[in-house]
């Protein structure tokens, strides 16, 4: 074979492989630093347990006229965990409609282990229905 | 299970046959057949997701009677093309030439490689879609969330374009394939969207290869595919389950047919009614789409006036935007009366614009970021791309270079386009171009790559001396000839 063409062919091929080696290396470690992967166990508690009592009563329970509820959590506004947390959230109760911020009829909140910071989150307008647990909240407004 | 296989298999096979209508004039070979089965994945999902979003507009979400009329539409289609196609008259391949035994190697070897990187891309796909099940955030907060709302929210079904959902104005090709699946299966699973991923993923891989193969020789198309295989995170893409994968198949896919159109006009308009079918798919997968569709004539103007005249450029918009058709009325309806102002323009006011668009900082900023990120997510091949076309050099035949300026037109448009609106975004810069550019630049990616290969020498056309072109491929072919 030509010296050229086999030397620029063996570039393509060692390249191709060499870059798929290294992503089956990262695939194969814990989460490799893919967000997807590390996303994922969360989401998938997001879809199957955690939120599984709350959608059921939801369903059952006389949802306003526009299907939206309000959202509440306790993580800091605007940041990062704030956003994933609240998407996750609104992905997994479709087809109810996730309204952030506490100014529904019915509000959702969603907190973490602190029992304080789930406290500090909670506006002094809202009555709770019922606690699923796991920091998962269902809340009235008062006099609605 | 079986109904999951119906949903994929009918399209498919549907478009596998009309394709074979549309687009006549190759004598049959592995290549072709390659390229139209690629090319019927696509263009199977797109079309049944236009008729999914107006089976619901019009008959709502009703699991039985969907399955039933659109089975048969699409059992009907597959038939009818199946006997049509029979009639046509068989058409032996050219007999192909006598090859050096240097050509006949190293196609074996590239093939070779090709087939094992491939395996090991499958493999790398399957295990982060396992460990993935979910995609990535925008799956989530985007694309499978409109989905769910589709088989969840029964006749509440556009509440998928509350403005509590994210970007509620995206074109719904994704969403609405997602949501076919399950209404098929009966049952929602993360299975759906993974298979959509996974053929649009490696449909570009096998359109590519093969486009590459029918106009510049086998070799070289196997070498584009290595190419595009090289590029790691086309893999990680496809399993975030994004859109960005199948535009990119969809602008692959519509440059490919015209520049099989430039190359063999002898085939008639089927290639140009098909690329605009491809081009409408591509805007209703995203709205990158719409400024394709401006690129497109755009560019087919600036190359085919000079040498074919204002009559022959009118003829083939003609015929291209006949295959445009169904995707400008989708979008219309959808864009009148489900999806709100896009956040980019609906954000913007006319003082704000002149100052962003004076402000040379952003400038800089988008173009260090493009070059940032054109290394981060190409660099591997972009590095072995600079060493191939080094020792290869360019391709020397003129047929062979008919359909470079075109793609090449569109690249620049498309990325001047994309450069223009970070320039005029109300979004804060850094943040927006830290969150998509990487994704823009991999809708390109495989369009960029057939340029390329087109623009190359083959290893073929160097073995020969740069004397010949492949024997496999031709220059001028019967007329009047099916694909396959």
């Amino acid at each position: 074979m030509d010296r050229k063409v086999t030397v620029a062919a063996g570039f393509l091929i060692l390249g191709a492989a060499c870059a798929n080696a290294l992503l089956l290396k990262r695939i194969a470690a814990p989460d490799g630093g893919f967000r997807q992967v590390r996303d994922s166990a969360i989401v998938a508690d997001y879809d199957g347990e955690r939120f599984a009592r709350l959608k059921e009563l939801l369903s059952r329970e006389a949802l306003p006229e526009d299907r939206t509820v309000g959202y509440i959590d306790d993580e800091p506004p605007g940041s990062a965990q704030a956003t994933g947390k609240y998407q996750a959230t609104r992905y997994a109760l479709v087809p109810v409609i996730l309204a952030p911020g506490p100014d529904r009829p019915l509000v959702v909140g969603n907190f973490g282990a602190s029992p304080r910071r789930a406290r500090a989150a909670v506006p002094a307008g809202l009555v709770l229905v019922r606690d699923f647990g796991n920091g998962v909240k269902l809340f009235r407004a008062r006099g609605r | 299970m079986g109904f999951l296989l119906l949903a994929l298999a009918l399209p498919f096979l549907a478009a596998y046959g009309a394709l074979g209508l549309l687009v006549p004039a190759r004598p049959p070979g592995r290549f072709q057949l390659l390229l139209r089965g690629c090319l019927a994945a696509g263009v199977g999902l797109g079309v049944t997701s236009y008729g999914f979003y107006f089976w619901l507009v019009f008959f709502g979400p009703s699991r039985q009677a969907y399955v039933l009329t659109e089975t048969a539409l699409l059992a009907s289609l597959a038939a009818a093309s199946w006997w049509a196609g029979r009639r046509r008259r068989p058409v032996a391949a050219p007999p192909p030439g006598a090859e050096p035994p240097a050509v006949v190697r190293i196609r074996r070897v590239v093939r070779l490689a090709l087939l094992a990187v491939l395996a090991l891309a499958v493999l790398n796909f399957v295990f982060l879609a396992v460990k993935s099940p979910y995609g990535d955030a925008d799956a989530r907060a985007i694309w499978n969330t409109r989905a769910r709302f589709f088989f969840r929210a029964g006749d509440h079904w556009a509440d998928a374009f509350s403005p509590f959902t994210d970007h509620p104005d995206y074109p719904l090709l994704l969403p609405a394939s997602v949501a076919r699946g399950w209404l098929y299966m009966g049952e929602e699973t993360n299975l759906v969207p993974v298979l959509v991923g996974f053929g649009f993923t490696f449909a570009t891989v096998g359109l590519l290869v093969a486009a590459v193969a029918v106009l510049r020789g086998a070799s070289q198309g196997f070498l584009a595919g290595l190419a595009l295989l090289s590029t790691a995170y086309l893999i990680e893409q496809g399993t975030a389950q994004y859109a960005d994968v199948p535009l990119g198949f969809f602008f692959l896919a519509t440059m490919v047919l015209l520049g099989l159109h430039d190359r063999f006009p002898e085939t008639g308009a089927g290639l140009l009614t098909l690329a605009g079918l491809t081009a409408g798919l591509a805007a209703w997968t995203k709205n990158e789409g719409l400024l394709f569709l401006a690129a497109v004539p755009a560019a087919r103007l600036a190359c085919t006036v000079p040498r074919l005249g204002w009559k022959a450029f009118g003829r083939q918009m003609a015929f291209f935007c006949l295959g445009l058709l169904p995707a400008v009325l989708t979008l219309a309806y959808f864009k009148a009366h489900h999806a709100p102002a896009n956040d980019l323009i609906a954000g913007q006011d006319h003082e704000a614009v002149v100052g962003r668009l004076l402000d040379v900082s952003r400038y800089l900023l988008i173009g260090r970021a493009f070059g940032l990120i054109l290394l981060d997510v190409v660099g591997v091949p972009f590095a072995l791309l600079v060493v191939y076309f080094f020792l290869m050099g360019r391709a020397r035949r003129q047929p062979v270079r008919v359909g470079v300026l075109p793609s090449l037109l569109v690249l620049v448009l498309m990325l001047g386009g994309y450069f223009g609106v970070y320039v005029i975004t109300p979004k804060d810069l850094e943040w927006h171009l830290g969150t998509s550019l990487d994704r823009l630049l991999l809708q390109l990616w495989p369009l960029a790559l057939f340029t390329f290969f087109l623009a190359a020498a083959a290893p073929e056309e160097v073995l020969a001396g740069r004397a010949a072109l492949p024997a496999r491929t031709p220059d001028r072919l019967p007329q009047g000839q099916p694909i396959s």
